[in-house]
């Protein structure tokens, strides 16, 4: 419980220095990281981008309300983006779950199809056939 | 004899969809050739129309198109820099001369953004090149890096009009 609440403390400074450091342009470029992250795992980061670049349009203005509020919306897709990470790779593993099951699918009934297919194709037929009778 | 042939084509279908599930797993998402787009657009958001007398501090209007086919997420910082004709912009190199200002901008891939801006020139001079040098932040290195593109316009700022 110490430990942990220590460890908070200790990332809560490290990232208030260096947000002070890098100032609103080093906050942003923590976000492009964050969202960098979230792509690479599989997340869906298009409103994070959106929300990313309205912070940067609200930089670019220099009037420190925008500035402000530009911090804000920052700080929000700081989060935001951890979630996006979170859902991505649950997503990316369960597509590669899914794509693994259905190539070892194919390959066994193909190898079923290549071992023990002999005459399945002529009987098949013969079935969708029976009680057919020529005129 | 058919149903050998039947037998060899239906197992092809199959090692065929079973590669395509592989492929579409592994190298779906693939940029064959990832690029970067860099426009300069006049005051009415179209190429020409390029200002090229201008008064010391006088303001124009310009647009900035910036375009991502890089496969992924990019952050874009376009510098805007004032050389003159005799420092010569390379396409491997940031260009050596002061920056005016710079323009931000987050883009997902295969979205482009036209960005509008105001600019105005504290010096006057001959010749003056007006280069928009094109950067992105790579998060790995942590750092801004010259992506090589830029774009530039001529002028000639004159103490009064």
């Amino acid at each position: 419980m110490k430990a942990g609440l220590l460890l908070a403390v200790a990332l809560a400074v490290a990232a208030g220095a260096a947000q002070a450091e890098g100032g609103l342009d080093g906050l942003a470029a923590e976000v492009f990281t964050a969202i960098t992250e979230a792509e690479e795992a599989g997340g869906d980061v298009s409103e994070l981008v959106e929300g990313l670049d309205r912070a940067l349009a609200l930089m670019r203005s220099g009037d420190p309300a925008d500035e402000y509020a530009a911090e804000g919306l920052l700080n929000d897709l700081l989060v935001e983006a951890e979630a996006v990470r979170a859902a991505g790779a649950r997503r990316e593993t369960y597509e590669a779950a899914v794509a693994v099951a259905k190539t070892v699918v194919l390959l066994g009934a193909a190898a079923a199809v290549w071992l023990r297919g002999d005459g399945w194709f002529w009987r098949l037929w013969r079935r969708s056939k029976a009680g057919y009778v020529a005129e | 004899m058919i149903d050998e042939d039947l037998k060899t084509v239906a197992v092809g279908l199959l090692l065929v969809a079973a590669g395509f599930t592989v492929f579409q797993a592994f190298f779906a998402d693939r940029v064959v050739e990832p690029f970067s787009e860099l426009g300069i657009l006049g005051p009415n958001m179209k190429i020409g129309d390029y200002p090229r007398e201008l008064a010391v501090g006088e303001e124009f209007d310009l647009y900035l198109y910036v375009g991502n086919h890089m496969g992924s997420t990019q952050l874009y910082r376009v510098y805007v820099k004032l050389g003159s004709r005799d420092l010569n912009v390379s396409d491997t190199e940031a260009y050596g001369a002061p920056v005016l200002t710079s323009i931000d901008a987050a883009l997902a891939d295969e979205h482009n953004e036209t960005i509008p801006i105001s600019l105005s020139i504290p010096v006057s001079g001959v010749n003056l090149r007006l280069v928009f040098e094109m950067h992105r932040y790579d998060a790995e290195l942590g750092g801004w890096e010259y992506h090589n593109r830029w774009n530039q316009l001529w002028l000639n700022v004159t103490e009064t009009r």
